[in-house]
Formats: C-alpha cells, sequence, structure tokens
C-alpha cells in the first residue's frame, strides 16, 4: 500500500506542475524519475535496472531521428517558402488565406513536429496579416488547431501517437487507415466553424494584395541542393514507413535510417545541427517513462485498469469511456505525460479480458484532439499565444474557447460517432 | 596607471523619462554624440539610449520572430511609418535599456578596453554611488591612447 501511495503521490505532484507550467517540464520530469528510482529501490518494487527497460527507445529514436532531419530542413528556407507562396494563392482573401496555410500547417504537422511548423508559418503568416491589414487572429487560431488536429492522423504525427505506436505494434499505415478519415472529417468542420464564427474578420479582401503578389518566394530558399536532399529523404522515410510492414522495420529505426541518409548526403556542421536537437524534449521523455515505469510497478495502474474494466464489460462503451478521459486529461495536464501513464492502463484494460486495438486507438484520438482544449494544453498553442501577443490582436482565452475548446469538444463527439457507428472499423 | 577620472568626459548631456523621442533626436543631431544617459532628478542612472534604440518603435513588436525578410520588396502599409510616435506618444523611458556596463572613477583604463570589447559597446557610464558622473566614449579612448604617447 505505502508503495502505491508513494509512487503515486511523486507522480501527482510531477502532473500537478505539468499542469502549473512551472518549473520547467523537463527539471519535473528529472527530479521525478529520480524520486521515482530512490522510493522504489528503498521499497525494492522499482531500480535503475527497470527503470532502464521502461524506457521506450522506440519513441526517443523516432523523435531524435525526425529531430535531425527537420533540423538541416529548416535552415533551408522551405516552410517560409510554402507559407509564402500560398499567402500569394489566397490573392488577398483572409478566407483563403486561413484555408490555404491553415492546410499547409496540418499537413506539414501530419509529418513534422508541430511547434517547429507553427515556429516556421505564423511568423510569415502575421507579416502578411499585416501587410493585408487584416486580422491575423483567426489565421493563426486556424493554423494551430489545423496542426494539432493534422497531427493525429498519423503514427508520426504527434508524440501520443508515437507513443502509442510503439506500445501497440500499429503500423504507419494501421495509423493512416484507422485515425486519417476522422481526422479529415474534423478538419473539415473546423475549417467551416471558422467561416463562421470569424465571418466578419474573414469577409473583405484586402486591396493590399499587390504587395503580396509582388513578394518573390525563391528568395526564401537559402540553400536549394540541401533542400532537395532533405527532400529525397523524407520522401524516403516515408515511402519506408508506409513499407515498414512488408519490410519489418521499427518506425525509430525509420527516422533514425533517413537522418543518416540527409546527414550523409547534406554532410552539415555536425556541432550546429546537433546542437539544434531538442535535447530537453528527449530528456523530458525519458525521464517520464522512467517514472511512468515506477508507478506502473508500484502496482497502482493495474488497479486503475482493473477498476475501469469493472465498469462495464461492453468493448464500445470502454471504448468511449477512454476517449471521453483522454479528451478531459490531455485538454488539462497535456497529452504527452498523460498518454505516457495510460499506455500501461490499457494494457492492463485488456488483460481484464477487452482487444486492446479499440482501446488504442479511443486513446490516441482523445489524447490527440485534447491538445486543442486550452491554449495551454498543446506546445504550439503556448507558442502561438505568445506570437500573437507581439501584434494588434492578442490571441486570449476566451478567444481560445470559443474556437479551440469548441473544436474540441466536436471532434471528440465526431470520434464518439465514428466509434459508434463503425466500431467494427476499429477491432 | 591611467584611471578612469582622468578621461572620462564630464559635461555629459543627459536627458529624463519623459524626453521625447523627437527631443532626443534633436540632441542625437545637434551635440554629435551617439550615447544619451537617462537620470533622475539626483543624476541617479536609469538607463541609456543610443541611436540604434531610437529605430526600434518603428518596428512591429513581430519583427524579431521574421527570421528573413529578403523575399519582400514592398512593405505595403508598414512603409508609412508611423509618424505619430514622434507626437509625444514615445518618451525616453519607452525605449531606453538599462545599462549593461558601469564603471566606477576609479578603475584603469585596460579595464575600459577589455569592457568595451567584450560587451561591444561604445560608451559606459562612470557611476559613483549608482549618480553619474561622467562617460567614457571610445573617441575618450582614442584620445588618451594615442595622444598621450605623441605628446
Amino acid at each position: 500500500m505505502l508503495n502505491i501511495i508513494g509512487a503515486s503521490v511523486i507522480f501527482a505532484t510531477c502532473f500537478i506542475f505539468f499542469v502549473i507550467g512551472r518549473p520547467d517540464r523537463t527539471i519535473v520530469a528529472m527530479v521525478g524519475a529520480v524520486l521515482m528510482i530512490l522510493f522504489g529501490t528503498w521499497r525494492g518494487f522499482y531500480d535503475h535496472q527497470a527503470a532502464y527497460l521502461a524506457i521506450d527507445y522506440n519513441t526517443i529514436g523516432l523523435l531524435f531521428g525526425m529531430m535531425i532531419i527537420v533540423g538541416i530542413l529548416r535552415g533551408t528556407g522551405f516552410f517560409r517558402y510554402l507559407a509564402i507562396k500560398g499567402a500569394k494563392l489566397a490573392r488577398g482573401d483572409p478566407w483563403k488565406l486561413l484555408l490555404i496555410l491553415g492546410l499547409t500547417t496540418a499537413f506539414i504537422s501530419m509529418l513534422i513536429d508541430n511547434v517547429t511548423t507553427i515556429l516556421l508559418i505564423a511568423p510569415v503568416t502575421i507579416l502578411v496579416s499585416d501587410i493585408l491589414r487584416i486580422n491575423p487572429r483567426p489565421i493563426l487560431l486556424g493554423e494551430v488547431i489545423l496542426s494539432n488536429l493534422g497531427g493525429v492522423g498519423t503514427l508520426v504525427g504527434d508524440p501520443p501517437n508515437i507513443m502509442i505506436g510503439s506500445a501497440s505494434g500499429f503500423s504507419f499505415n494501421s495509423f493512416v487507415i484507422h485515425l486519417m478519415p476522422v481526422v479529415l472529417l474534423a478538419m473539415g468542420i473546423a475549417l467551416l466553424l471558422f467561416k463562421v464564427l470569424y465571418r466578419k474578420d474573414l469577409r473583405s479582401t484586402s486591396r493590399q494584395v499587390e504587395r503580396i503578389i509582388e513578394m518573390d518566394e525563391s528568395r526564401a530558399i537559402k540553400d536549394k541542393p540541401t533542400l532537395f536532399k532533405c527532400i529525397l529523404a523524407l520522401i524516403t522515410v516515408v515511402v519506408l514507413f508506409l513499407l515498414e510492414e512488408k519490410l519489418g522495420l521499427k518506425s525509430a529505426f525509420v527516422a533514425l535510417l533517413g537522418a543518416v541518409f540527409t546527414l550523409i548526403m547534406v554532410q552539415p556542421d555536425v556541432k550546429k545541427i546537433f546542437g539544434e536537437i531538442e535535447w530537453p524534449v528527449l530528456i523530458f521523455f525519458g525521464s517520464l517513462f522512467i517514472m511512468v515505469g515506477g508507478v506502473d510497478k508500484s502496482g497502482i495502474l493495474g488497479l486503475l485498469g482493473a477498476g475501469l474494466a469493472s465498469l462495464s464489460s461492453h468493448p464500445l462503451a470502454m471504448s468511449l469511456l477512454l476517449i471521453w478521459i483522454s479528451v478531459v486529461f490531455s485538454s488539462l495536464a497535456g497529452n504527452i505525460p498523460y498518454t505516457a501513464a495510460m499506455i500501461p492502463v490499457v494494457g492492463h484494460i485488456a488483460a481484464g479480458g477487452f482487444n486492446p486495438n479499440p482501446l488504442w486507438w479511443g486513446l490516441a484520438l482523445g489524447a490527440g484532439f485534447g491538445a486543442n482544449g486550452t491554449p495551454i494544453s498543446s506546445a504550439a498553442g503556448v507558442l502561438i499565444v505568445e506570437m500573437s501577443d507581439k501584434t494588434k490582436s492578442p490571441i486570449t482565452f476566451r478567444n481560445w474557447f470559443k474556437s479551440g475548446t469548441l473544436i474540441t469538444v466536436i471532434s471528440a463527439v465526431l470520434a464518439s460517432l465514428v466509434f459508434i457507428f463503425f466500431f467494427s472499423w476499429f477491432n | 596607471m591611467i584611471k578612469v577620472k582622468d578621461f572620462m568626459t564630464k559635461e555629459v548631456k543627459t536627458i529624463t523619462r519623459q524626453t521625447t523621442i523627437r527631443e532626443i533626436a534633436h540632441f542625437f543631431l545637434s551635440f554629435q554624440v551617439g550615447f544619451l544617459p537617462v537620470v533622475d532628478e539626483e543624476m541617479r542612472l536609469l538607463g541609456e539610449i543610443t541611436k540604434r534604440d531610437i529605430l526600434a518603435p518603428f518596428l512591429p513588436d513581430y519583427f524579431d520572430l521574421l527570421e528573413d525578410i529578403t523575399f519582400i520588396s514592398d512593405f505595403g502599409s508598414l512603409e508609412n511609418l508611423p509618424l505619430e510616435i514622434l507626437e509625444n506618444l514615445i518618451v525616453a523611458e519607452d525605449i531606453m535599456i538599462k545599462s549593461v556596463v558601469t564603471i566606477g572613477q576609479e578603475a584603469s583604463l585596460f579595464k575600459v578596453i577589455a569592457l568595451m570589447a567584450q560587451h561591444d559597446i561604445r560608451h559606459i557610464p562612470v557611476v559613483e554611488k549608482e549618480r553619474l558622473i561622467g562617460i567614457i566614449s571610445r573617441t575618450d579612448m582614442l584620445r588618451v591612447i594615442f595622444q598621450q604617447k605623441g605628446s
């Protein structure tokens, strides 16, 4: 009993700090991991050996590999190029600008980390809006919300999916087949909602459109040869992801293969590229896995799983429950710590006689859609709010609740309906 | 050893928190200075303004997010500089920055050279008990180093 209480207190305390957002989540997770090992060693239920085994190296390897490829790609100016090209296509129509830049962000986010995507697309969006004299707020909101939604559609699109993919053994294709239709539907509804909610801001075409047309997007590309090599590497990675089942490859291996391929072709300054790797993120994941490993070994997650399993014996009811729990908790505490903790729980529920497949999909949809719950539910959301503070129309919590939170609820309802009507699809 | 008090400029043009941006520009243009310390009534140093800081209000806040702007030839409505900024809207305290480096009057010439190089700055305010008593510019440095040897 003491094991359970101690481990739960350590984990719950860290969770509360994740919600508060301070100290930095990496520091919190590292402290939590160390405390968990200390406590587990003292009580005899966990030790450094078990902690080592608890780390999901597939997740960390995948993140690491993609970070290298993206780190090299972002220096080429490719994302800026896409943003300018998109802005020109919109021809000064704010609604088209939202549509084109939002969808661009969403599709890039299916393969690449959301924060990086927003970091590169949003500044151009703000500049273009300012030149056009239109309100950037709906467009920025659209970009980040669609980016969060898009990531749910693939195995590599967002961290919860990477972790779930690794734990469940589902392939890249399986993620696309099961989740992409729901995601595309949710994106469509989100866009319609934006059109209604922000009809005033999105109505009139700007007269300043010539300035945008005059922009020379080719000047945004800083290094063409490197860009082509990166795109080639990304295409290779996607093809290998699609074939990973046939070839028997792990997704982390594919990402690392792509990274090695890019490194040998581009031969960048290694110190510079490795300096751009987000080590705090990788350490955060490692520490989180260690912490969750300890919580699981203490027995509490087993009890939680058995408790949930006893609520209903109906697989659909259990999946729906999981979707909604995931939406709520991911919105509040961020979907990464939540998913890390829930993965063992899903295993325990399945041990109670459930088919785990619909549970995994429910977790992925719930945790993924939860990212739009509040402005602080996702790292990309936090970033876009910070950026919008530098414009004349900052994104407020109120703005977010009107769009992001509403879309979270709608997309969760949508996921539930899809589960209700097409449950066999997720078996 | 040559000390700061031996070569600093003691007659310093200073401004207050409420000096307007137009007046600040006027000082830069008419007095051939590139550095204005901001002080209170008791000459306590509050901050400093250089020619670089005076242009910042004309740029939208979000500009530091953009890594590259070479693709734009015409900034459209942004090209109309918000000249209302000049109409007393911006005063010294809005654009001043806190002095990164200050120095005491007993410090050595070499220390001034080292500080200027390390922080890549052109002026250092000389402060005694929080009060501004002089400044050292690179011109002062040139004078003390090269004229002394010649004389």
